[in-house]
């Protein structure tokens, strides 16, 4: 099971391949009914799942609350992860969810638009966008609509694999190809336009 | 990062820029990779896509948010709080799922099957009140004596519309009504367009 990216060194590898056994001990432990082993993922993975959440909420007590929730699901419903696939993956797909759950149930937020870029920018946007211009992510929310930021940040990131990333946001591979090549169209043509 | 904006991407450039997003058989990859070796426009675009790409992993660190102190812990606790608060732990949630749902499964069938013997199985009573026995009636009981047995309970709490229409014979009834209709017709010819003495005689008919 691959984990955590394995870095060039001797050293580091053998880092990296105690991190796989530990991940996978984990796992065994936590199905055995050990709940303290289950903070050992915690540990490892909370950090990532808290910033894709902030990232989809820019609020810092939500992504808290859903962060949350998303290891409790994990931890319930770790019987059905499928070794084969990296464990943050699998997270990270609990954590879309269950934002999407709390969108839904908060009605602040309607569907994803389907790759439409955003409307003009409000006041407080364009206040926020020159705070950020030197940052292409602040750039990025602003020009962009909520999938192709999340299906990027996802991508660039997190640097998870197209196929990874179709399978957290739920579309096909060519679907996240083309909402990448638009993401990237978008960015280049406003990148032209400062 | 910029691309030339003097001019608009040509037709084959922009087809071939999406192409090679989305990916396509081998032999449009190599038209297309003979197409980017000789096209500036296309070279500069996919320059400035590789160095957005190589910005934004770079970028992602200084983007992300702050981890808010003792966020770990506080997670921790809340997964120890869900395993203590009755929610199904990992072991027994789909486990006890099964059972709960075998138990229904079995007692609503125990139920249906219960329902369908009582109704197939239990014994009508026959009461022969009228002239006239009823029929396709199967089965024929006697009530022990001071006990009802349940069969009787449940056929006699028929309406009494069906009892009836069972127990009377429907052609005499209709055979009857015939005959009286054409009693009531011939007496009122006799008594518009016959002679008095015919009418008299009418009137005796009826009598008898």
């Amino acid at each position: 099971m691959s984990v955590l990216p394995r870095p060039s060194t001797d050293a580091s590898v053998a880092d990296a391949e105690a991190a796989d056994c530990t991940e996978a001990e984990v796992i065994r432990a936590t199905l055995a009914g050990d709940s303290h082993a289950f903070s050992n993922l915690i540990r490892l993975h909370h950090r990532r799942v808290y910033n894709f959440l902030y990232q989809m909420t820019r609020q810092h007590q939500d992504a808290e609350d859903l962060a949350q929730q998303t290891f409790i699901k994990a931890y319930h419903n770790l019987a059905r992860f499928e070794p084969h696939r990296p464990l943050i993956n699998w997270i990270l797909t609990i954590a879309r969810n269950t934002a999407l759950n709390h969108f839904r149930a908060a009605k602040k937020w309607d569907e994803i638009p389907h790759d439409t870029a955003a409307s003009e920018p409000s006041p407080a946007r364009t206040a926020e966008t020159r705070d950020q211009s030197e940052n292409l992510w602040g750039r990025a929310r602003t020009i962009l609509s909520r999938r192709e930021f999340e299906i990027l940040w996802l991508r660039f990131a997190e640097e998870l694999s197209t196929e990874e990333t179709a399978r957290v946001v739920g579309l096909t591979e060519t679907h996240v190809k083309v909402i990448v090549f638009r993401a990237r169209q978008a960015m280049l043509k406003g990148a032209s336009q400062l | 990062m910029s691309t030339s904006t003097s001019h608009p991407p040509r037709l084959v450039c922009r087809l071939v820029r999406r192409w090679a997003a989305v990916g396509g058989n081998p032999e449009a990859r190599s038209l297309g990779s003979h197409h980017i070796a000789h096209c500036p426009d296309c070279a500069r675009f996919f320059a400035a896509v590789q160095t957005l790409d190589f910005s934004l992993k770079r970028d992602a660190a200084r983007y992300s948010a702050p981890i808010p102190t003792g966020l770990e812990e506080r997670i921790t606790r809340a997964v120890q709080r869900s395993t203590v608060a009755g929610v199904p732990s990992v072991n027994s949630q789909r486990s006890g799922a099964r059972r709960t749902s075998f138990a229904f499964g079995t007692i609503a069938l125990a139920g249906v099957a219960a329902a369908v013997l009582a109704v197939v199985f239990l014994p009508k009573p026959v009461t022969p009140s009228s002239e006239v026995a009823p029929r396709g009636v199967l089965v024929n009981t006697t009530p022990s004596a001071g006990v009802e047995p349940l069969g009787n309970r449940f056929w006699n709490s028929l309406p009494s519309s069906a009892s009836e229409v069972l127990n009377r014979n429907p052609l005499e009834e209709e055979a009857a009504a015939v005959y009286a209709d054409a009693q009531s017709a011939v007496r009122f010819l006799a008594m518009n367009f016959l002679p008095a003495a015919a009418t008299a005689s009418g009137r005796r008919l009826s009598d008898g």
